[in-house]
């Protein structure tokens, strides 16, 4: 639409433009001389508007090649919708101007209009042919926008319309990392159209399905793509997911076109949609090539499987070797115990001690790996008969008491109301247990005690925990005591010695016999280990078929130890009493003198005290007195104290019973008589 | 001239219980130790010590089955007491006698 002004009005106008427009304004005449020069014109060349009228415009600002062939020709440029070409600068290096041409055909001069495009020429060039639908994966994957139908032509101009955008720079920047980023990823790329036409595949796509080319690949469907083996999972379980949920995520597969192999996928698939509308646009996959984890994984898969059957056959092999160690050594030892019972000089006598108990070591050794090995060689089966749980835990105590004792160490057992008294399983393999940790407490405490608790569990399990006061076990090694040949530390072994395997076997069992063994401990304060045991059966006590394991025995008070304390400073003394003791219910325990005798009176419930009179630090008398005193502020009941005197005389010996002791035995004391008095004085002979 | 019969010295017999004979070596033993000890103290007058020993092999001779053990420590222990050394020096001698010519027969004692 044209309005008629004023020629003033007009003069103005132009200077206006001509001053102020961002496009680029030129006017020439028939010879194509520059008579129009716009400021824009002046800033992008570096030319003046002075130096530039006049000038041959494409000899001086078009580079050869782009000058029109056929010479300057008004008549023919104007023809012309739209001409890029490059325009020469004093400033650097050519740009690139899209001209429109018009004609004045009054004054018979070609006014071109120019809009730099330099820098969306150079995006086009680095885009591949298929510019188009870089944009759409571009727009798809950085604004969620979509641009274009897959049933209609998609625009030639893709990065035209980045133009619009405010800072088209820095638009197009972003634009090429996200191309770089699409191009140079490892990752399979692909977008497809909502009715399942492949549409855009990237270069790590092309090479795992053996493509040559983004056309080639646009020939195919999605599924194409999926083996026909995984076309149905496909179809019936990803399609459906992807419809529903927007995305599914898994391991896939897909077909190599050129080698027809079948590659394992971590397949990430999603859609992608109108973020205004909320219409599809695409479904889209970044999916990765496990080929190699795949492998590794089978690789795995069956180095796992040889290293467990190779173990099993190590254990085989240890647990024959073990028995048949075990033969030889068991005749081994018997001969060393015959020749102990035969006149040995003294050299002789310690060779063969230190034969006896090497042997027993190599013994115990043994029987342990030939356990360890039959538990994970699975060859161990558990025995199942009927017995009494709490009868269990008391011969236990029994026979770890003299070993606790000899450290000093009380040793002390609780069995809570609810625990059955007949249960049904092995009552060797749980002894075995039992023995292992009360030995570990007492081999480990140096001072305190030692507790022992047994109760059953909301869950009907049979529960034990023994406790020590002793060194603990250090965090890091809390996960690792469970572990065959393992001990805290090695420290710990040379220290201490044992196998490092009793833990290892007390797991294995506490495991077939159902139940979980832990440990809770603090280092310096003492361990607590815990195992359970689900029992087969829990009768609440004998019936007519169940026959219980041992009925109580006549002479059972017989057989219930007897804890004596013998006080002598003479070792000669205490090794005569000792070898007395042996093979009777006597348990004995010692002290060097009166003092110790005290302290050890006060921490363990002895049956009767020896009391030897003449000794060092503290007499028996004095220690005598003490004890009696404490007994009277604890309210205890007087336990036998027998004086061992040297000194036959009537005087000596009432001395003795002043002092507070029950009766008195004049040195040397036979055998017989110590005997006679201690069953006198204690519960054998009440 | 009257040859002179080669005869072998006396032996001192002890009758020990079967059932200690593991810790005869260990008593022994303390009693050869005994004898250095006594020996030494001897020579310093150390009558005190001659006296401890004493009381000790008294307190325990017996009970092993060496009834002269006790009775050389009952001695030695009165001979301390009035530090008459001549009767120590003399019981030393008895006791080397004593233990240099030791014969243990073992016995089954039933209790």
């Amino acid at each position: 639409m044209v309005v008629p002004q004023s020629q003033e009005y007009l003069k103005a106008f132009g200077e206006t433009v001509l001053n102020n427009a961002k496009a680029l304004i030129i006017g020439l005449d028939s010879q194509g001389k520059l008579v129009l020069f716009s400021a824009s014109c002046e800033k992008l060349t570096g030319w003046t508007t002075q130096e530039a009228i006049g000038q041959d415009w494409f000899a001086i600002f078009v580079p050869a090649p782009d000058r029109p062939p056929g010479g300057f020709d008004l008549n023919e440029l104007v023809k012309q919708t739209e001409s890029k070409i490059p325009l020469l600068t004093r400033l650097g290096p050519p740009r690139i101007i899209s001209w429109h041409y018009a004609l004045l055909e009054e004054s018979n001069l070609l006014i071109g209009t120019g809009i730099d495009v330099t820098d969306q020429k150079q995006v086009e060039e680095v885009l591949p042919e298929n510019k188009g639908h870089y944009r759409s994966v571009i727009t798809a994957m950085a604004e969620g926008v979509p641009h274009y139908s897959h049933n209609e032509p998609l625009p030639y101009t893709a990065v035209a319309s980045f133009s619009d955008i405010t800072e088209p720079k820095e638009s197009e920047e972003a634009r090429q990392m996200l191309i770089s980023l699409i191009e140079s990823s490892s990752d399979f790329i692909a977008l497809g159209t909502p009715d399942g036409q492949l549409l855009f595949l990237n270069e790590a796509g092309l090479k795992l399905t053996g493509l040559d080319s983004l056309a080639q690949a646009r020939t195919y469907r999605v599924v194409d793509f999926v083996p026909d083996e995984s076309v149905d999972m496909f179809r019936n379980q990803i399609f459906p997911q992807l419809e529903r949920e927007g995305h599914w995520e898994g391991e896939f597969r897909l077909r190599n076109f050129k080698t027809d192999a079948i590659i394992p996928i971590q397949y990430s698939a999603f859609t992608v949609t109108n973020r205004h509308t909320g219409q599809l646009i695409a479904y889209a996959t970044i999916s990765r090539d496990i080929t190699e984890r795949k492998q590794a994984e089978a690789d795995l898969q069956k180095a796992k499987e040889a290293a467990e059957a190779a173990s099993r056959a190590k254990s085989e092999f240890l647990a024959t070797m073990s028995h048949e160690i075990r033969t030889p050594m068991n005749a081994i030892m018997g001969m060393a115990d015959l020749l102990w019972e035969t006149p040995l000089n003294e050299h002789q006598q310690e060779y063969v001690q230190v034969f006896r108990r090497s042997g027993h070591v190599l013994l115990n050794l043994l029987n342990d790996i030939l356990d360890l090995s039959k538990v994970e060689a699975g060859q161990l089966d558990l025995e199942k008969v009927t017995f009494d749980p709490n009868e269990l835990v008391t011969k236990v105590i029994e026979n770890l008491r003299l070993s606790a004792y000899e450290k000093n160490l009380a040793l002390s057992c609780q069995i809570r109301p609810g625990v059955p008294t007949y249960i049904t399983g092995d009552p060797n393999r749980l002894q075995q247990v039992l023995v292992n940790l009360v030995g570990n407490a007492i081999k480990f405490t140096e001072k305190g005690n030692i507790k022992i608790v047994l109760q059953t569990d909301p869950a009907s399990m049979l529960l034990f925990s023994i406790s020590d006061t002793g060194i603990g076990i250090k965090p890091e090694h809390l996960g690792l005591i469970f572990n065959s040949f393992t001990q805290s530390d090695s420290s710990i072994t040379r220290r201490y010695g044992g196998t490092g395997l009793g833990l290892t076997i007390s797991k294995r069992l506490v495991e077939l016999m159902g139940g979980q063994i832990w440990v809770d401990s603090l280092v310096g304060q003492g361990s607590t280990f815990y195992f359970s045991i689900k029992p087969e059966n829990k009768p609440s006590g004998p019936t007519s078929s169940l026959q219980p394991p041992s009925q109580p025995q006549e002479n059972s008070a017989n057989q219930t130890p007897c804890y004596i304390l013998l006080v002598d400073d003479a070792e000669d003394n205490r090794l005569l009493v000792r070898a007395y003791l042996r093979r009777t219910h006597y348990q004995l325990d010692v002290a060097e003198n009166g003092e110790e005798a005290v302290e050890k009176f006060k921490n363990v419930a002895y049956d009767l005290v020896l009391m030897d009179m003449q000794m060092p630090v503290m007499d028996g008398y004095s220690a005598t007195r003490a004890i009696r005193q404490w007994e009277a502020q604890q309210s205890l009941e007087p336990k036998p104290i027998i004086a061992l005197t040297a000194y036959a005389l009537k005087e000596d010996a009432q001395k003795t019973l002043d002092a507070g002791c029950t009766a008195y035995l004049t040195k040397p004391v036979k055998k017989a008589t110590l005997l006679e008095t201690l069953t006198h004085y204690t519960k054998g002979g009440a | 001239m009257v040859k002179k019969k080669n005869v072998p010295p006396p032996k001192n017999i002890v009758y020990v219980d079967a059932d200690i004979r593991d810790i005869i070596p260990i008593f022994l033993a303390h009693r050869s130790k005994d004898l250095q000890t006594l020996r030494e103290a001897a020579a310093q007058h150390d009558f005190k010590t001659v006296q401890t020993i004493g009381h000790r092999m008294r307190g325990t001779g017996s009970g092993y089955g060496f009834d002269g053990i006790s009775e050389i420590g009952q001695c030695l222990e009165e001979a301390a007491s009035e530090q008459n050394q001549i009767e120590i020096n003399r019981q030393i001698k008895a006791l080397t006698f004593y233990l240099d010519h030791l014969e243990i027969v073992w016995q089954d004692t039933p209790i």
